[in-house]
């Protein structure tokens, strides 16, 4: 068993403590700012990600090391979920993840709201 | 002149560094999350002012995270009634030596921007 020293980054666990917003549109590129226990600038990420039979999916938060703020919060843009065409909310989960030893915090759910079909789009299906 | 010790929350310089939302509506209530650098929980207030008039943000010591980052509602605009845009500032201040940080803005929205609907 490894044996971890507490009092470094390195070791301690990661965790998700708040986020000003837990939905955004299909597309991606809300920007969120997440509060967290300490992390390192340069060896964190921001995974999405949804889990099914046929291997699920994952994509990253956007964001660079100067979006860290004193190593408790992350101020990143959502990536876009990969099917644009939903009719329904689709709830996902993130999680902070630590490059270099893979280890995950805890997720957290965000859910990915469909796009407003525009007036013209409306208008078109109506004359059908 | 006098000595800070720069790691010192009790007499460090305040400074805000980042708000996810700079407007909201006149009535107040609306949730910010800042970002800042290092402040005491129990020593801090947010303070909006505009010419005479003062209010203070809303939050309990369990909303400053980690002394970087705090998370608060904005008191409601003394006047209820604008019908344009307010203009205030946003500055952090120690409560046991009255210091502040530079201001940031925050813009106050009217809660009907036409209530006549004159320009409709």
């Amino acid at each position: 068993n490894p044996i971890y020293d507490s009092k470094s980054p390195n070791a301690s666990n990661l965790k998700i403590s708040r986020m000003d917003k837990t939905c955004g549109t299909v597309l991606g590129g809300d920007e969120i700012f997440l509060l967290c226990d300490k992390v390192q600038k340069d060896d964190i990420e921001i995974r999405f990600y949804e889990e099914d039979d046929e291997g699920g999916w994952e994509a990253f938060g956007d964001f660079s090391p100067t979006d860290v703020h004193k190593q408790y919060a992350i101020v990143f843009k959502t990536p876009a979920y990969h099917r644009i065409e939903i009719e329904r909310p689709v709830t996902v989960f993130l999680q902070l993840k630590r490059k270099k030893a893979g280890d995950c915090s805890d997720p957290k759910q965000f859910t990915y709201i469909p796009q407003v079909p525009d007036k013209e789009e409306v208008l078109r299906k109506k004359q059908k | 002149s006098p000595i800070y010790d720069k790691k010192a929350t009790t007499t460090s310089q305040l400074k805000i560094t980042q708000l996810n939302l700079t407007r909201g509506p006149c009535c107040g209530k609306t949730e910010i999350y800042m970002l800042c650098d290092k402040v005491q929980k129990d020593d801090i207030e947010i303070v909006f002012r505009r010419g005479s008039w003062k209010a203070n943000g809303e939050f309990a010591q369990t909303d400053v995270h980690r002394q970087i980052a705090i998370v608060f509602k904005t008191p409601p605009y003394q006047d209820q009634d604008i019908t344009e845009e307010v203009n205030v500032s946003v500055s952090l201040r120690r409560i046991s030596d009255q210091m502040e940080s530079e201001p940031v803005p925050f813009t106050y929205l009217p809660q009907n921007p036409d209530p006549y609907e004159v320009k409709r």
